[in-house]
């Protein structure tokens, strides 16, 4: 007997890290260097503050020594303002450096964002088949924002802290060389030991972010699958399993606590330690070497912010060491190989639309099988073809050939006679204007998603397209080119989808046209104006089909009937009828009340 | 809802306060004690320069020092255990308040689910929870911290000086107003960035879903230049956010300087006058500076305590929702004899048409049921109310003559095998997901099931077989495949009333007739309903209800329908031109 309780499977990718603190910075520092300016601000705004700061203990032992001690009430008002004028500089100093160094934080996010989103467009079609969508678009926002806190809460604040370190221990030098050395004599222990636990919190850290990932992708999934869990009667196991996962999250998160309880006391514990050492040593130093009583003060001022700094840093090491994952798959995306643009144009402005298939045969990958096989077709200028064929017979992987999503490696295609390798497939794609079967739509208004935000398309293009792909209706039910699309199209209907992509096509007036017809259930008003709308589409053009409609099939001059990835019949409707092949046996399944493709159909709208 | 329950959502805070007891108590005592030793520090120190300053012998000056070292052993171990209590403490109450969350649910029907966004969902058990949880944790930790301190440092300034005292802690009580007051205007900031965020987010999401179609026009570039539009209004409130953050800590050392200064100018008199001496005047100084956190940790811990309070209000949300179904009966259901159907009329909540008027029909054991009808006609919605997803009125639907709000929800839905609409996996086993509806079982039930919808072979080509994992890790199916597991999974149960809504359209129609032809066999002495779109699916049915616009067309085999209803002889029509309704 089996028990189903080991969800052992929602783990987080557990790629290896390549990247460290180092490397990272590597990266990042062309982009910040960019702004020679901005980054000599940063560094002069820094020093000024740290330089500020350091000044307040010496004012304070000088106003001990040569104020209180020698009875100078002169003294003491000068020190009086001169401190209250410090700190105020420090103050704005401390405003302005922070908030200086975030906003070129910012700065140069936006500018690797901007790159990415650039980049991204221009990978292969083959990457957005292999990676759902989700994690690209995780990439350009959430890591790219974790990027951004490693930048300005790791790097500029571990630099500043150091910076601040740094300026105090040449300032406990400069009072005395001798005591700093014997004060600090402990200091590579503490460092020693913050590193042993600043190890084992990052593997802390890590396991609890792995978990937490592990709570929210099984809750995902169980919300997502709420409705079957009821009816299977397993919500009792989905909560037992949530509740193991929640106290193994609540266990790691308390024994990173432990962790932290044993280091923030350590540090300040070597605080207070080197402190009462200071004040030993500098008690014997008073008395035989002549320190002051201002300057011993004022170096124990400076000893007890020795440590805010330390803590700053290992607080944001260690946090930060997992926003480097982040940062490494954001990098590791931009070192995806873009699609090639090289290649030329037509050199005629409007093409005849003549398409040829030479002994075309195409395999998505070596090892994989053929999906199409010695593909032979020519299709004169002005034609209309219907390619028909059951699932994964080909016609997809067709028109994706056609748009130069792949390259053919077998064979070749020629439009007016130039071979499709030699085209770049910019020059390439406004040519062959594609109707999508589930016709993509943004989110904004009509006139966008007619002119797709090209300057090219005025108002005036957009109108008379809507009006040739039938969107009269749509225009009217929506207040006209300004209506609002809402996100996926959601306010609209299927038919209404793919009537807009025929308006956007029509404004783009390609000299091919491509039309996969939607399969979705399609109300019969707009399954009119479709029809309507492809016969204008047609018009003038040639056309190549991937027909569902027999009505459709019928206008068309020539079927193309595939089968494997190879042609089987080509002809007329009533011939191939006749022949009694494989088009006849399509066709009368059809009867049988099938649609070949609704495979398709499932992937539109969730049922509500 | 149980008694502790109610009492959480009352006053959640003191809830968990009350649940750990021994906890806060110690955790603030242990607290109370590290800040008295912290305190002691600086009076030490103060000892010590006035030792020195007197030139002291050594052996006085290092006995001071000792005491402070004995100090620094106290002070590591307490602050040691005020952790670690008072984080067991939140810790613990975020797990129980987590799990809470969850179990409350997954308990909740479709009304809850069809509002929200699974992302929300995800935000509420980890994000709220989570804020919650810095509430109660360091929120009221760090009130504490700072009243603790105040109450400490105060007298002991005292002791040095009231009159110093009150001048230089002047402005100090202004500072938790002007902490609190930052703190809300970084909120608001965070939340626009937040909002900006979620902008980005979706431009990024259609671009990369429209992706076939910018390529296709070749739109790359206006289509960045569109998603900058976005990525500039998003570093714009980044950079609000960072001017509000870089204000928060410059702001607070402001009344210390002037505290600072102030001394320098009014106390120095009484030192050199010696009515003070100099290692009293250093205390004192440095009282001054440890002034500020306690003040300023009150503003951020009320801060954080109000956060905590909202989140809490949306937990609460999701905890007083309640079923859509209440789970009221208390009879025992172990077989199908008859179901029932009598004038079921139904409309969604909220909404004034009715999605069924009247529907009635009967079927007995090891009947076959086909449902037909345009969409919207009202099939899912029949079987969400066969399913018990929904509420209906008492008498509607029966279960061996007694009506289904007097059958236990557990003992119904043991009753039914159902296949829904959408294939929804799991990412578990491809066994696991077939076996899901069992509590034990073994590979015989599975491989069976498997063969039943010719899914066998396939699993056999799988490289791990019926042990691959399913979806994005694993194996990768195709809608019918998909389609086929979950009509497995239905079978596994052995259900004695199957019911199969639209289950198999993305199964090629050879395939379906080999399927449903297997499963007459199998289910003949089953009880079975099967709605689809397909006529073929339901022609062999014993009787094949057709519904329009949620009322019955008709009811009957396909050789009188085809006659007499409407409705089918539209989409038998449709089907014969190939098109599918």
């Amino acid at each position: 007997m089996k028990k189903t309780n080991a969800h052992h499977f929602f783990t987080e990718d557990n790629v290896a890290l390549e990247l460290t603190f180092k490397k990272l910075f590597m990266k990042l520092w062309p982009y910040l260097w960019r702004h020679k300016a901005k980054v000599i601000v940063s560094l002069l705004l820094v020093g000024a503050y740290v330089t500020v700061g350091r000044a307040l203990p010496f004012l304070f032992g000088y106003a001990i020594d040569d104020g209180i001690k020698e009875h100078n009430r002169h003294i003491i008002v000068t020190v009086a303002i001169a401190y209250g004028v410090l700190e105020t500089t420090r103050a704005v100093l401390a405003f302005l450096q922070n908030r200086h160094i975030q906003q070129f934080g910012n700065q140069v996010l936006f500018e690797i964002r901007e790159r990415l989103m650039n980049h991204v467009q221009n990978l292969p079609v083959t990457y957005f088949e292999k990676n759902p969508s989700g994690r690209t678009v995780t990439r350009v926002t959430n890591d790219i924002y974790a990027l951004g806190e490693l930048f300005s809460q790791g790097f500029a604040a571990i630099f500043i802290n150091l910076i601040e370190m740094l300026s105090i221990f040449v300032s406990l030098f400069l009072i005395s060389p001798s005591m700093t050395g014997t004060t600090l004599l402990i200091l590579p222990v503490l460092l020693w030991v913050c590193a042993l636990l600043s190890h084992k919190i990052r593997l802390q850290f890590g396991a609890t972010k792995r978990k937490l990932a592990m709570i929210n992708a099984f809750s995902a999934e169980a919300f997502s699958g709420i409705k079957v869990l009821q009816l299977f009667g397993r919500t009792g196991e989905s909560r037992d399993f949530f509740n193991q996962l929640s106290h193994e999250y609540k266990t790691l998160q308390l024994s990173t606590v432990r962790l932290f309880a044993t280091l923030w006391p350590l540090i300040e514990g070597f605080n207070v330690f080197t402190l009462a050492v200071a004040l030993a040593v500098g008690a014997y130093f008073h008395q035989y070497h002549g320190l002051s009583v201002g300057h011993l003060s004022a170096y124990i001022l400076l000893l007890q912010s020795f440590f805010k700094p330390l803590k700053n840093i290992l607080e944001r090491y260690n946090q930060l060491q997992n926003s480097l994952a982040s940062a490494d798959r954001v990098f590791h995306l931009l070192d995806e190989e873009e699609e090639s643009r090289e290649g030329r144009d037509f050199a005629k402005a409007r093409l005849e639309g003549r398409i040829e298939f030479d002994k075309v045969s195409f395999r998505y990958a070596e090892h994989m099988p053929y999906v199409l096989k010695d593909i032979q077709l020519a299709i004169e200028p002005g034609m209309s073809v219907a390619l028909v064929g059951r699932t994964g017979s080909g016609k997809t992987t067709t028109i994706s050939l056609l748009q130069k999503f792949y390259d053919v490696l077998e064979g070749e295609i020629r439009i007016d006679g130039v071979p499709l390798s030699q085209l770049a497939p910019q020059a390439l794609r406004p040519r062959v204007g594609v109707v999508q079967q589930d016709g993509f739509v943004f989110s904004g208004s009509l006139f966008s998603n007619i002119s797709l935000f090209d300057p090219k398309i005025s108002r005036e293009t957009a109108m008379w397209a809507a009006e040739q792909a039938q969107c009269q209706d749509i225009l009217r039910k929506h207040g006209g080119l300004d209506g609002k699309v809402q996100e996926r199209g959601s306010n609209l209907s299927a038919g209404e989808r793919q009537l807009l992509a025929f308006a956007r096509v029509l404004a783009f007036n390609p000299d091919i046209l491509i039309l996969d017809e939607a399969t979705a259930n399609i109300d019969s008003v707009s399954e009119k104006a479709i029809q309507k709308a492809t016969e204008v589409a047609t018009r003038g053009r040639t056309s190549v089909i991937i027909a569902h409609r027999l009505s459709t099939i019928l206008h068309c001059d020539l079927i193309v009937v595939l089968d494997k990835g190879q042609i089987v019949e080509m002809g007329r409707h009533a011939e191939l009828l006749q022949q009694r092949g494989r088009y006849y046996e399509l066709y009368t399944l059809q009867f049988w009340g099938s649609s070949t493709e609704s495979e398709n159909a499932s992937r539109g709208e969730p049922p509500r | 809802m149980t008694n502790e329950q109610s009492d959480l959502l009352k006053r959640p805070i003191w809830h968990y306060i009350k649940k750990h007891k021994r906890l806060v108590a110690l955790g603030l005592t242990w607290l109370f004690i590290t800040n008295a030793l912290e305190t002691l520090v600086p009076w030490l120190v103060g000892q010590t320069l006035d030792k020195i300053t007197a030139d002291a012998p050594l052996r006085e000056v290092f006995a001071i020092i000792a005491y402070i070292f004995v100090v620094i052993v106290f002070l590591s171990l307490f602050r040691f255990l005020w952790r670690v209590f008072w984080s067991t403490f939140h810790h613990t109450s975020a797990e129980d308040l987590r799990n809470r969350s969850f179990a409350g649910m997954s308990l909740l029907g479709p009304s809850f689910f069809r509002t929200r966004k699974i992302g929300q969902m995800i935000s509420l058990i980890s994000n709220d929870v989570n804020s919650f949880r810095m509430g109660i944790g360091p929120g009221l930790l760090v009130i504490f911290d700072g009243v603790f301190l105040i109450a400490l440092i105060v007298p002991v300034m005292g002791s040095i000086s009231w009159t110093w005292t009150w001048q230089t802690l002047l402005l100090m009580p202004f500072v938790p107003f002007m902490v609190k007051w930052i703190l809300s205007r970084m909120h608001v900031q965070y939340h626009e960035r937040q909002e900006r965020f979620a902008d980005l987010s979706g431009s990024a999401q259609e671009i990369v879903s429209g992706i076939r179609t910018i390529k296709g026009f070749a739109q790359e570039t206006h289509q960045t230049a569109q998603f900058n539009v976005h990525s500039a209004a998003f570093r714009h409130s980044c950079d609000r956010v960072a001017a509000w953050d870089a204000l928060f800590g410059p702001s607070l050392e402001l009344p210390v300087a002037l505290g600072s200064v102030l001394l320098l100018l009014l106390g120095t008199p009484a030192v050199m006058a010696g009515e003070v001496s100099l290692g009293q005047f250093f205390a004192f100084y440095q009282y001054i500076q440890r002034m500020v956190w306690p003040m300023s940790a009150i503003g951020i811990g009320l801060g954080q305590v109000q956060e905590a309070r909202a989140s809490f209000s949306r937990i609460e949300e999701v905890l007083r929702f309640q079923p859509d179904v209440p789970d009221t009966g208390d009879v025992d259901v172990a077989e199908l004899i008859t179901l029932e159907v009598r004038d079921l009329s139904f409309s969604y909540p909220g909404a004034t048409l009715k999605a069924l008027d009247g529907v009635s029909f009967r079927l007995a054991r090891g009947e076959c049921m086909g449902i037909v009808g345009m969409t919207g006609s009202g099939k899912s919605t029949l079987v969400e109310l066969l399913t018990r997803q929904y509420p209906v009125p008492p008498g509607t639907i029966l279960i061996n003559g007694i009506s289904v709000e007097r059958i236990r929800l557990e003992s119904l839905r043991r009753l039914i095998g159902v296949v829904p609409q959408d294939a929804f996996l799991f990412s578990r086993r491809v066994s696991e997901n077939m076996a899901l509806g069992l509590d034990d079982w073994d590979m015989d039930d599975v491989e069976s099931a498997a063969r039943t919808v010719r899914l066998d072979q396939e699993i056999a080509t799988w490289p791990d077989g019926f042990e691959a994992l399913v979806g994005e890790r694993g194996v990768n199916l195709s809608g019918g495949q998909k389609q086929r597991m979950t009509l497995a999974r239905a079978m596994v149960r052995e259900a004695p009333l199957v019911i199969l809504d639209d289950s198999l359209s993305a199964v090629d129609a050879k395939t379906e007739e080999v399927i449903l032809k297997q499963l007459r066999d199998d289910l003949a002495r089953t009880t079975s309903i099967v709605v689809s779109h397909r006529l073929a699916s339901v022609r062999h049915a014993d009787m094949i209800l057709v519904l329009r616009a949620g009322r019955v067309e008709s009811l009957g085999r396909h050789e009188e329908l085809i006659r007499v209803s409407e409705t089918y002889q539209i989409l038998h029509e449709m089907q014969m031109q190939g098109r599918s309704g």
